[in-house]
Parts: structure tokens; sequence; C-alpha cells
């Protein structure tokens, strides 16, 4: 379909080793034109990720570090007086990029989260009254550290909802790890990484997306997911249809990446744990335990047979 | 791995733990349901042990505690046994048995390991809900029965079923499923062949209970029905019914008179044939009679009956009788005249009908003297004595007083003067053969409640009555009710209302007519209950009539009007499995046919494929997708690998890229024949393409 797909595939997968099932979800995500939530552990490649992925589309990247005492103004922008003109001038805050990166967003109050949840909800701000757009690639990557709870607020399951795909990096394999070592300079490579696309043709393969053939069958088996999660007793909430509805847009955009024009239920499957498994919350949940929530989907996966 | 199966549901793999709580809760409540009916003639500590073993169980269960040691259960169980031998004086039979099968199966829960044990326990809560027909086959318990098997069944599912979520399924599919087992049970009602006695040919103590019309009477021995409201038959008449007056059920004729109570004759039982009495034939009264089982063999019949079914006997006096006991509700069909009388009588008889004991002659005599001195001939002294009996201050009372032993009728006729029927009717029918008069008395009932709902009348046990018969040359045998004499309202307006008017404190005899009918006017509301209660027991009659009432005769002209009438034993049986096959295969059929409108074409083919490899020992997993699949079946089959992957891509293409071309499934189901075979399980193909077996 397209042999550009293939090389920004290898292009990321040149500086992050050995991680291509996070990348491809990642890609997934932007050609859905879905947030993104990363959730791990500080020093994982978050940030490298980001940057790549923004260089390699020829994308304009701007990152913000969440802390406590960050304010909406910080995110959005601010009208400063021109004392020349005599005018008040708008100065965009660093939201107004195409891919931003939203660092440990768990750290930020919960009115400075919002502030970048209806931004990435809205793709538009309003500032003063005027309601300003943001790129038509605007594209967020927020990344929250499961660990550290102290003086952080959490995201709660409705903010949650609104990230499109939830994925974790997780450590490297043994031989990545040890080319990551031997290699020269992630930062460099990155600053040598060419871009691949530009954002018309990110526009294009975005809307190429809502092509691609979802059949019949194929929403049965996506309504027979939801409607599992919903009845089962594994679940303590089931999957809204905001979320059936992105399952079926990143089955779409998987399916493209899969260089296929129709949709089959194992990219329903491949993307199930990243769209699904942030908003399934199973019946017994203990504080921190990971596993618990990836068992979940994995029960939902195998209650509901496939049509 | 999970078979996609027909219902739903999954069979236990016997890999689960130990029954989980709800599991248990569930089972104690199908087990509950199903001894539910028993409860009223259980013994209360049988029940409590009952919820005491559950309770145990829970115990157990919280705690993680053993379960009871072999020697203790032994113990419990010897336990048991001893306990209902103390309660009933026997471990057989009816009663026992079944508070011995709930007892043990209560305490099977004592010992419940894992799921098979559970079963066990569904297993016995059928057999208890069986027991519960042979203690009553009304259409109410049948009714609750059949929902209790629902229920059952359900549990069963759901302690098989691996997701306990939807109780909503689990019900949906256990009544499907009893539903579909309807018309197997039609076919075998309808056709499986029938014996002539009992349902389940009950042992005696099932009818032991019975209290009923007895063939001796003594002072009290009727008056003892009269608190009883169990309906002893009912009568259905054709044409004009006849008026209260008139209903008087002839039940047995006692003639001889010895120990101070009334007895049949020995040798009653007379004949099949008997020659038809004297009547009117314009007055005649078809009528069928529904007559509960009393564990007795008389029939009852208004007086006079002069055409009988079959299958009865003529008992002496023109009664009716059965050969056997009556231990299942039967339905008569016969004739009588109310005028009917015979004009014969033979020395023999005359001689017995006239018999008194010595002591009874002598102690009643200067009775008999006085009132026979005023009269001119036999009847004139039948009205001396009613009249004896109107003026002389005799009452009627339900609670009449003991009378001795040795001269009890000379001291109710001199002393205590209350009475129920039976005392009047033996006192008048001695004083008749004091004077050698021929007389006997009657037994049977008199009344009875009419149901407008049914129209059928409705006799009760506490409507029985005794009368007197006596043998006038010129007219034959005639009824004479002492009792009409001293208290009328108990003839004209029955037990019921009398019991009424007591209450109010009436003085019996005292009231004109229009005052007994206010007195005993009913409520708005009770007339409402009693048309209820009417409306229930017609229901319920028919209910007797077509289901339970379906016996051999019935059976046998069914199949008569089917044209296998020539069908018996073996014949029957054998048609009724082929019918119930037929019916199966169709049931079966049409589930196919439903589950196939709902598949697509390629659906089908890709199964009958999925099927094959299972044969070859891939099976697909209820959520592998069908890609995934193919990889692993090809990877795990090298030698169909191509063929696999071929098929399993035409089968995306078709079902998920929406290429639903004529010829594209064409080829697919070509595809998937020429790799089955065109039909599945050749066994030769099958060992060979398993390679991992």
């Amino acid at each position: 379909m397209n042999k550009d797909l293939p090389a920004i595939r290898d292009q990321l997968n040149s500086v992050i080793l050995g991680k291509h099932h996070q990348i491809d979800l990642c890609l997934c995500s932007l050609l859905a034109r879905g947030h993104l939530l990363i959730e791990d552990l500080p020093g994982m490649g978050k940030t490298i990720l980001a940057h790549a992925l923004a260089n390699v589309m020829g994308l304009a990247f701007s990152r913000i570090q969440f802390t406590s005492d960050l304010l909406p103004a910080d995110i959005l922008g601010v009208s400063i007086f021109d004392a020349g003109s005599s005018q008040f001038s708008f100065h965009e805050g660093p939201i107004f990029s195409s891919v931003v990166l939203a660092d440990e967003i768990n750290r930020a109050s919960p009115k400075t989260q919002s502030a970048l949840l209806e931004a990435m909800e809205e793709r538009q701000v309003s500032i003063e009254g005027r309601v300003r757009n943001l790129p038509a690639s605007f594209f967020v990557i927020a990344t929250q550290n499961p660990l550290e709870q102290a003086g952080t607020f959490p995201l709660p399951e409705s903010q949650l909802d609104r990230f499109f795909m939830r994925i974790r990096l997780g450590y490297p394999d043994r031989a990545s790890e040890r080319s990551l070592l031997e290699g020269e300079d992630r930062r460099d490579r990155l600053e040598g990484l060419p871009a691949v696309i530009d954002e018309k043709q990110l526009l294009a393969w975005q809307q190429q997306v809502a092509t691609i053939n979802a059949s019949q069958a194929l929403l049965d088996y996506v309504q027979d997911l939801v409607e599992q999660s919903r009845n089962a007793r594994h679940f303590r909430i089931g999957l809204s249809p905001r979320a059936a509805l992105d399952l079926v847009h990143a089955a779409r955009a998987w399916a493209m990446l899969m260089e296929r024009d129709f949709v089959i239920p194992e990219d329903v499957q491949a993307v199930l744990e990243p769209v699904a498994g942030h908003r399934l919350s199973p019946v017994v949940t203990e504080q921190g335990d990971i596993n618990i929530e990836s068992g979940a989907v994995a029960t939902l996966l195998e209650l509901t047979p496939v049509p | 791995m999970k078979k996609p199966a027909l219902f739903n549901f999954s069979i236990s793999t016997g890999l689960d733990p130990l029954p989980d709580q709800q599991a248990l809760v569930a089972l104690s409540l199908g087990f509950a349901l199903a001894v539910s009916p028993h409860i009223e003639h259980l013994p209360v500590w049988l029940s409590l042990a009952t919820v005491g073993f559950f309770l145990w169980r829970m115990w157990i269960m919280r705690h993680a505690t053993a379960i009871p040691g072999r020697l203790l259960r032994y113990g419990l169980v010897i336990a048991l046994v001893f306990l209902v031998y103390r309660h009933y004086g026997t471990v057989l039979g009816r009663d026992a048995g079944v508070a011995l099968l709930v007892g043990l199966s209560a305490m099977k829960y004592l010992e419940i390991r894992d799921f098979r044990d559970c079963m066990l326990v569904v297993f016995l809560s059928y057999m208890i809900v069986l027991t519960s027909f042979l203690y009553s086959q009304s259409m109410l318990l049948g009714g609750y029965l059949l929902v209790v098997v629902i229920l059952l069944t359900a549990v069963m599912q759901y302690l098989n079923h691996s997701d306990r979520s939807s109780l909503h399924k689990v019900l949906k599919n256990s009544a499907l499923l009893v539903g579909l087992a309807m018309p197997l049970g039609l076919v075998l009602f309808l056709l499986f062949p029938r014996v002539p006695i009992g349902l389940f040919g009950l042992p005696g103590d099932s009818h032991a209970g019975m209290i009923g019309m007895s063939d001796v009477v003594r002072p009290g021995s009727i008056n003892q029905l009269n608190e009883n409201d169990d309906i002893a038959f009912r009568a259905d008449i054709e044409g004009q019914v006849p008026s209260m007056q008139q209903r008087y059920w002839r039940g047995i004729v006692l003639g001889e008179y010895r120990d101070n109570a009334w007895r049949k004759h020995k040798r009653y039982l007379q004949t099949l044939r008997m020659p038809v009495p004297e009547h009117d034939e314009e007055n005649i009264v078809n009528y069928s009679i529904l007559l509960e089982p009393s564990n007795e063999r008389w029939v009852f019949s208004l007086d006079l009956p002069i055409k009988k079914p079959s299958t009865l006997y003529w008992g002496r006096g023109q009664t009716l009788m059965t050969t056997t006991p009556m231990v299942e509700r039967t339905r008569y069909d016969m004739s009588s005249a109310p005028g009917a009388r015979f004009n014969s009588l033979s020395e023999a008889e005359h001689e017995r009908y006239t018999a008194i004991p010595e002591t009874v002659n002598a102690s009643l005599q200067d009775i008999a003297d006085d009132l026979y001195g005023q009269s001119r001939d036999t009847r004139s002294y039948i009205d001396n004595v009613l009249e004896f009996f109107r003026s002389e201050g005799f009452t009627y009372t339900l609670q009449p007083p003991l009378l001795g032993n040795d001269t009890p009728m000379r001291q109710f006729l001199l002393e205590t003067r209350k009475g129920y029927c039976e005392h009047y009717a033996s006192a008048f029918t001695l004083l008749m053969r004091v004077a050698d008069v021929p007389a006997r008395l009657v037994a049977g009932y008199q009344g009875g409640e009419w149901n407008p709902q049914g129209e059928y009348i409705t006799v009760r046990q506490s409507d029985a009555h005794a009368w007197t018969e006596v043998w006038l040359d010129e007219l034959g045998w005639v009824r004479i009710d002492p009792t009409a004499v001293v208290a009328p309202e108990r003839i004209e307006y029955g037990l019921e209302a009398l019991r009424l008017l007591v209450e109010q404190g009436t003085t019996l005899g005292s009231l004109n007519n229009e005052q007994i009918r206010a007195a005993i006017a009913r409520p708005a509301m009770q007339m409402l209950w009693n048309r209820t209660v009417w409306f229930l027991d017609d229901i319920n009659t028919s209910w007797y009539l077509w289901v339970i009432g379906y016996g051999k005769d019935e059976q046998e002209s069914l199949l008569k009007r089917l044209g296998l009438g020539s069908l018996t034993g073996t014949g029957l049986l054998i048609t009724a499995f082929v019918t119930i096959m037929l019916i199966a295969v169709v049931q079966g059929m049409l589930l196919l046919r439903r589950r196939g409108r709902r598949q697509e074409p390629a659906v089908f083919w890709y199964k009958r494929f999925c099927s094959r490899l299972e044969e070859m020992g891939q099976i697909r997993g209820q959520s592998e997708g069908p890609r995934d699949f193919g990889l692993r079946a090809a990877q795990a089959l090298p030698g169909y690998g191509s063929q696999i992957t071929r098929i399993t891509s035409m089968y995306v293409n078709i079902h998920y890229a929406d290429k639903k071309e004529d010829t594209a499934i064409l080829r697919f189901k070509q595809a998937v024949k020429s790799f089955t075979g065109g039909r599945l399980g050749r066994r030769a193909e099958q060992k060979e393409g398993k390679p991992d077996a």
C-alpha cells in the first residue's frame, strides 16, 4: 500500500531497540488520531520515542514536564500586553505543537491536567473567549509513573478513558540492551533521524484509516467483547461506547499498519490490551499490581468467542 | 479448549477444585425446593437436621476445616436410621422411605468433595421431586414441581458452568431443556402401558391415614366425620339436578346388629347382575361419580341405582362396590331412578332383616310395646315412632353424649335423647325390628354442595349420613330418615347450614324456612370466596378427569381412535420409543435449522473445516481468531499446511473483507469439501492426520 510506512517503522526501530510491538502501537495510535498514555518507570525511553516519532513524521515537537506547580497557562499560553502596539498579544504555550510529550502527567494538579485533557478532546483551546485551533496532526503522548504515588494526582478512570491507548514499554531484552550499551548515544541518533514523510502525508494516512473495511462479522465481535465486559462479573466497570468506537478505530489503523484493507479479529485482539486495558477495572484490584489488569483483558478475550 | 456448544454451556472437566460457597448455596436452594412439598409430612427434627447439615457444611467451608471423619459420618447414618425407625416404627414404606431419602441426601452435604458429589445431590433432588407424587398428584403440585425441575436443571448447569455470570441465561437454557423434554414426556404419558393399579402401585400405607365411610356403624362412628371437609366424591348430573331432600347417596346397607353396632351381612358382595327394580322410565337420572380414593370398596350412588358400569358389582340392598379397595380417583357413569322399588322379599331375607339380639330386644321391648300399642298397622307404628322422636324432647347435636356399653339405645331413647343421625337411624331401625318389621340401616351421604362453576355436586365426608329403610308389603323398601323429623334443617339445607345455625345458638326446628335462609345467608365476600373455591375445584376436577384419570381404559379408547387398538405391552413400548426418537430428531433438526439460519454459508463451511481439524487434533479455541488458528494448525500439520493456509485466507477474505461473491463462497466450499473429504470422521485419515496423538 505504501512503502513509506515500513521505512518509518525501520527508522523508529533503529532508535528504540527491541520494541517493535510498542512502536507499532504507537504508530497505530497516531494513525487513528488518538492520544497515547505511556505508563512506565523513568529511563525506559519514553521521551526518545516521542521525539523520534515527531522527527520521522516531520512534525513539530514540544515537551512539557508536569510538576505540581504547573498552571494551565503554562501549557496553553498567555496574552501579554505589548507596550509598543498597546495591545494584548497572545503567546502560544507548548501545546501548540504537533507532537506534545506531557511528561509525568500525574504530578500536576487536577486543574492543569484537565486543561490538557480538554485540549486533547477538543483539539482546540479557548483562551480569553477566542477559540484557537491546534495543529491538524495534534498528538499527545502523556507519560505516567505507576510506582511513585507520593505527591501525585493519579488520573481517575474517567480521565483515563480519554486516552486512546495506554502502553507500557517495559525493560528491553538482553540483546537489545547490549546493543544499546555498545552503540552511540541515542540522542545523537535522534538528531540524525531523517523525516520520512511530512504532515500532509500523515493527514492523508489518517484519512485512509477510515476507509479500512470492518465487516459485519467483525463489528459483531467488537460488540460481543464490549457486551461481555459489561455482563461478566470479572469487571467492575464495562467498556464505554467511546471505548468500543476507539477499539474499531484502532483495529482499522492496525490493519492498515499490517498492510491490509480490511480488519480481522486478530487486529482487534492485538489492540485490545492497549485500548481497553486502562478502561477496564477488574473486580479485585490490588494497589499497584499492574499484572492483574492485563489479566482482565486476557480474561475478556478468553470469554468472548470469535464469530 | 472448549467446543462451541449448542446451548452455550460446557461440561465439567473434572478439574474443578472444591466447589465454592456460591455453588453450595445454589445446590442447597435446589435441594430445599425439592424437599419443600414434603415439609408438612416430614418430622420436624428431620427438617431441622437438614438445615443443620447445611449450616455445618457452610461452617466447615468458612473455617476451612476438614469434613467430618468416616466414623462420625457412619455414626450419623446409624443415628438417622434409628430415629426414622423410632418415628415411623419401620424403615420401609413411603413415609419412612422419603424421610430416609431426605435425611441421607442432606447428610451428603457433609462429604461433598468435588463437583461429582454436587451432581449426586442434584440427582437425589430430582428423586425427591419424584417422591412428592406419592403424596399428591394435584395440578398445583404438578405445576410447582415443574418449576422446581427447571430450577434444579438450572442449578445443575450453574454448577457446571465456568461462567456463572448470567443467571438469566442459565434459567433460559434449563427452561428450554425442560420444554424440549415435554413432548417426550407427553408421548410416554399417552403410550406407556398402563397397569390398572395406582399411579405407582403404592404400598398400603399410602392411604392408611384416610378416614371415610366405615362398614360398621355404631353411635359416634359417622359423627367423627362431621368435622372432616375432605371431598368424598363429586357427582356430575345430566339434566335436572335433584333437590337437597333427594340427595341421598347410597353406600352400604347394614342389616346385622351385633355388639351394639350395625354391620353388613356376610357375603355382602352379590353379583354382577341384578334384576332391575321397578321404576318410572321418565324419572331416570344419568350421572357420573368421580370418587376420591378411600381405600374402601363402596361406591356411592343416588338412591336408587338401576344401571351400573361393568366394572362394579352389586352389593346387598342395591348398593355398588368395587372388587378391590380404591387407591386412585375413579370415575363411574351410572343411572338412578329415585322412585324405584323392589316388590319381593324372600322368607330368608325377612328373617335376616328382622333379626335382633335377644338382649337388645329385651331392652327395647317396653318402649316398642308402648308405641305399637296405639297403632293399628306398621305404617301408623312408623308414624308413632317418628312422632315420639319429634315430640319427646329429642334433639339433634353434633356432639352427642357418650352412651354406655350395656344398652346404649335404651339409654339414648329414655335418658340422653341427644344424638346424631346414626343414633336416630339406629334406634329407629331397632324399634322396627322389635316390632318384627323388616328394617335396615343405610350408610352413605346426604346433601352435597352444588358447584355452579363446574355444574356438579361436591359431597364431603362431613355430609356422611345414615338412614333407615323399612319393608312395607305394598310399597317394598321405603326410605325413612328419622333425622329429618328431629332436624329437618340437616336434610333441607345440609350439614354446613346446620353447623352455622348451631354456631349462632339457634334451637333446631324453631325457625321457619325464611328465617333459616336469612340466618345462613352468606355475606358477599364469602360468596366471592366460594366462587373462587368452586372455580379452582372445577379446574382440579378436570385435571383429575383428563390427566390423573387417564388409565388403562382411557388409553385403550385413545389407541382405538388412533387406529392402534391392537397394540399392547411391548408393542406400545416400541411405538412410544419410536415416536420419541422421531420427536427428538425433529427437535434436533429444528434446532439445527434455527442455528443454521443465523449462520452464513461461509461460517457453516468454516465450522466443518474446524471440525475436521479437530479430528486431526487441532482444536480451535473459542477466542482464537481464524488467521491465528490457521497459522497454528498449518504449523502443527505440515502436510496440510498449504491447504489450511489457503482455506483460512479464503474464509478471512469472505468473512472479514466482505468479498462475499457467490463464486468465492463456492470455491471456498469446494476447498473445504476437498479438505474434509466430503464427510467427517474418516478413521483412516484421522489416524494419519494426528501427528501428536
